[in-house]
């Protein structure tokens, strides 16, 4: 006859495995992701406040081509261990929401840099929000603070959003990057 | 109520909960799974022939680049024989408990009761 602490441990160690499990995949896929484009925004956003036009086209496109090359390279690395269909078509989802962010932001608003900056943060953030909602809370709650810095520097003007989404916003998805890495430093890849 | 022994095992649980954890139809390498629960690879593949010849996981062998490489699976019946053993637990844990309340519910000599609320629960 089985005891009641058998059973309760055996449950546990369920609950602890799948935590696990979870913690592994958010430390190789979301951890360096987020690293990976919040130095893009922190140089990107504040290279707007110093750099001129040209310099600044050249520099958003070297940064933009190397954040996909960056998270499409750990999604290969990744993939060699775990294989996911699911995995895959999230992967793809970020990919068609970030091309439709761009061609409305650039096509409506093409000489106003300053609207489609805001309308393509702040719907890459709705997408964070939504996967915080299913997924985990450290990007609901990233979504909503970088929102709320986008919507404040939106109104304060096009210098201070560059700065507050630069500094605060890349800088939070670095530092959200850094604390899912840390807190899955015990569980193996 | 009976549990399924081959998945009760420890390492064994162990190794249904993390294939279990992932969504279906995902496969992981052999040595994600030996270093995320800790194990050498000798143990870990004698666990894992064991759920296999139970149709509970499927392995798969490939190469990529020069490297060989195996993935695991859960197989459908090893995910259905999984979500079992869990709701068996469950409901062994709530029975036993309701069974202990019951113990304690059963009147004394003198005709008091260490339960007050529950007692007709047994």
């Amino acid at each position: 006859m089985m005891q009641p602490e058998d059973v309760r441990a055996a449950l546990v160690t369920i609950a602890r495995t799948e935590q696990a499990v979870r913690r592994t995949v958010l430390r190789w896929t979301v951890a360096p992701t987020l690293v990976t484009w919040g130095i893009v925004w922190l140089v990107g956003y504040l290279g707007t406040l110093f750099l001129a036009r040209t310099a600044l086209t050249y520099l958003w496109a070297g940064l933009v081509t190397l954040g996909f090359a960056v998270t499409f390279g750990l999604q290969v690395f990744y993939e060699r261990r775990v294989r996911s269909p699911i995995g895959r078509r999230i992967d793809l989802s970020w990919l068609v929401a970030s091309g439709y962010l761009a061609l409305w932001s650039s096509l409506l608003f093409p000489r106003d840099p300053h609207i489609a900056s805001f309308v393509l943060v702040t719907g890459i953030m709705a997408g964070y929000v939504l996967i915080g909602i299913w997924l985990t809370r450290l990007m609901l709650v990233l979504g909503l603070f970088v929102t709320a810095v986008a919507t404040i520097g939106f109104l304060l003007g096009p210098a201070a959003f560059a700065l507050l989404v630069g500094l605060l916003g890349g800088g939070a998805l670095i530092a959200g990057g850094l604390r899912l890495w840390w807190s899955g430093r015990n569980d193996a890849r | 109520m009976t549990l399924d022994e081959l998945i009760h095992q420890p390492t064994r649980l162990q190794l249904m909960a993390a294939l279990a954890a992932l969504s279906p139809d995902s496969e992981v390498e052999f040595t994600y799974l030996r270093d995320l629960l800790g194990l050498t690879d000798g143990n870990l593949s004698a666990h894992l022939l064991r759920l296999e010849e139970a149709g509970y996981i499927r392995t798969r062998k490939t190469f990529v680049g020069r490297k060989p490489r195996t993935y695991i699976a859960l197989t459908p019946r090893g995910r259905l024989a999984f979500a079992e053993y869990r709701a068996a637990l469950e409901r062994l844990l709530s029975g036993q408990w309701a069974a202990r309340e019951a113990e304690n519910a059963i009147p004394h000599a003198d005709g008091t009761s260490l339960d007050t609320g529950r007692s007709d629960q047994a």
